[in-house]
């Protein structure tokens, strides 16, 4: 009755769901980080991100439960992608989550239709207001890394420089891809 | 401090899954498509086609407002940038800004009203790229989103400077 598929493998919805929320159990876990080394109002920025990454994260469990799925659970231990050890390593770190997400969000577009399709374009676009705040400027392509500029398009004047962290990961992580058993 | 071996593994199984994923981003979606049918790619062309004309007919209201308001153009050439990407993504090409406004196009002569026409502009073109998602291909259907995202938070930006 509720068994997602005959060969027990999840449909591609249900992985794009699980991605996502895999995504979410680290973005939960990473704006813990971000509100402790934050101050003033990126401080209340970050909890108000906090609160809103762990209410999607209860939403795409009820989703995939109502899937038949088994919601898989958060990491025991996350390690950060970088130092985190002041301000603008936290704001780096929260563009850093909400990117990652905004990626997690577009193959649950591709892999879902209709209202879910919707659904998450929704999240998408919540997801890059967001990233835009902690960057200090707007991307052209929220969520789809292989079209990122290199040093961004629209880079404010207060922007610091560095490249956004994702694509520091870029070239090692390609080749640790989950998903590809051999 | 440098990550040992065991650390690195909880890298790959916690936040590695926002790295991995985060980058490999198509890798899930390709699995056992056919590719799209006849159908399908008719529907994509006139998504794509529509899509390209709400980004063309952005850029240049971009153009005419900076035009009227040079002194907005440091603020709004780089939204202006991104919609021109979009009009790329999209299949168009980006023609040069045109000398005078057309008629019945004219430019709110406060810059704030400029601003906010241009924030409910972007919001339709959020919404209208929202339309047309269900009816897209996987492919299509991810640039879509991402540009309805951008779209969206440039009318948000725009809005509450208006």
């Amino acid at each position: 009755m509720t068994t997602p598929s005959p060969s027990g493998k999840e449909s591609p919805v249900l992985q794009a769901l699980q991605s996502l929320l895999d995504a979410e159990h680290a973005a939960v876990y990473g704006y813990g980080v971000v509100g402790a080394k934050s101050e003033g109002a990126a401080k209340a920025q970050a909890r108000t991100a906090y609160d809103a990454h762990r209410a999607r994260r209860d939403e795409i469990e009820r989703l995939i439960t109502g899937q038949g799925g088994q919601p898989r659970a958060a990491a025991p231990a996350y390690t950060l992608p970088f130092a985190v050890d002041t301000a603008a390593d936290a704001s780096r770190l929260a563009v850093y989550l909400e990117d990652g997400v905004a990626a997690h969000l577009v193959d649950l577009v591709a892999a879902s239709g209709g209202d879910q399709r919707i659904s998450a374009a929704k999240w998408l676009q919540q997801t890059a207001v967001e990233g835009a705040r902690w960057r200090g400027a707007s991307i052209a392509f929220p969520g789809l890394p292989e079209r990122a500029a290199p040093g961004g398009t629209a880079a404010g004047p207060g922007a610091p420089s560095a490249p956004p962290a994702g694509s520091t990961a870029k070239s090692g992580a390609s080749h640790t891809g989950s998903g590809q058993p051999s | 401090m440098r990550d040992a071996g065991p650390t690195r593994r909880t890298v790959l199984t916690g936040l590695g899954a926002l790295v991995a994923v985060g980058l490999g981003a198509t890798a899930c979606t390709s699995d056992d498509s056919s590719g799209p049918t006849p159908a399908q790619r008719k529907a994509d062309d006139e998504i794509r086609e529509r899509a390209k004309q709400a980004s063309a007919s952005l850029l240049d209201r971009y153009d005419a407002v900076i035009a009227a308001h040079p002194d907005l153009g440091g603020r709004l050439r780089p939204y202006a940038d991104e919609v021109g990407l979009h009009l790329t993504a999209f299949g168009g090409t980006r023609t040069p800004p045109p000398v005078s406004t057309p008629p019945g196009e004219s430019v709110p002569a406060d810059p704030k009203a400029a601003l906010a026409d241009l924030a409910s502009r972007e919001q339709r073109g959020a919404d209208g790229r929202l339309v047309d998602l269900p009816a897209a291909t996987p492919e299509l259907a991810r640039v879509l989103a991402s540009v309805s995202a951008c779209q969206f938070v440039h009318a948000q930006n725009l809005g509450s400077a208006a």
